[in-house]
């Protein structure tokens, strides 16, 4: 499957980076800079439908546009990952998905607000846009 | 000894903040008392000059370094990573962030006060200076 079947905006779960990455626009999907290409080999996407994707390595990098790279001051690439559907889930999973990644890197979380601030935000969320712009 | 003078403080109400009895200088209670007040707003505040891992290890630190003249507002947290800690965030970083330190993670004070003190010194290392032309 491809980034353009993904609903934006979305959020990147790894399980060995503390923070949850947010991507509001299909354009900075997979920008990165020289060196970081491991960030989009694996990994769980959650979409603003509910849909979860799973990260299956990448299967090319190209160049990024002029206007990227001038934005960011050096030479960026986007990495076009392999996708793999794995299902659709509901608010409330993902929010449970949410409070298990801060509660595991609290020790990350608490150091921007209390991890009870957080999981609260998070519970009181309405909808997975609100959800993902507490996580931004 | 600590409990008995707590105990009668609670009791007797004394010294109880609108906040009930917390007056911890920890970040995390610190934010929470600001927002009830309304002074932060849901963004990332960053600590400029006295960083939260200083202040864990020198907890004397804490009440200083928690305080609104050590903090930064940054829009998100992708840009609080990469400006104010150098970091990288979904791949991206840019390089030589620690040089625009100074520019991108500093209160407006600061900034304003830095800004024209160093454009002024370079700028007068280049132009014309009549004294030395007489």
């Amino acid at each position: 499957m491809k980034v353009n079947e993904l609903n934006f905006p979305i959020i990147l779960m790894k399980s060995d980076v503390s923070y949850i990455g947010v991507c509001l626009r299909r354009s900075r999907f997979g920008l990165i800079s020289k060196g970081n290409e491991k960030y989009y080999s694996s990994g769980v996407v959650y979409d603003s439908q509910g849909g979860s994707y799973e990260l299956k390595g990448i299967e090319r990098i190209k160049s990024a546009p002029l206007q990227l790279s001038l934005l960011h001051l050096q030479k960026m690439l986007i990495a076009e990952p392999n996708f793999k559907y794995n299902s659709d889930l509901e608010l409330d999973e993902i929010k449970e998905l949410v409070k298990a990644h801060i509660m595991k890197n609290r020790n990350y979380w608490k150091k921007f607000r209390s991890v009870e601030e957080f999981l609260s935000s998070v519970d009181s969320s309405m909808n997975l846009v609100e959800l993902y712009s507490i996580l931004r | 000894m600590n409990n008995g003078i707590a105990g009668l403080r609670k009791f007797y109400g004394i010294g109880r903040n609108r906040f009930g009895n917390n007056w911890s200088m920890n970040w995390g209670a610190v934010r929470a008392r600001w927002e009830k007040l309304g002074y932060v707003a849901v963004e990332d505040m960053h600590h400029w000059l006295i960083s939260q891992a200083l202040m864990k290890r020198y907890l004397f630190l804490k009440p200083i370094g928690n305080q609104s003249w050590n903090l930064t507002r940054f829009s998100s947290h992708a840009s609080h990573r990469i400006w104010a800690h150098g970091g990288n965030y979904m791949g991206t970083s840019i390089g030589g962030t620690e040089f625009l330190y100074p520019f991108t993670s500093t209160p407006n004070w600061f900034n304003f006060g830095l800004v024209p003190y160093t454009a002024g010194r370079l700028t007068n290392s280049n132009s014309f200076r009549p004294e030395e032309h007489e």
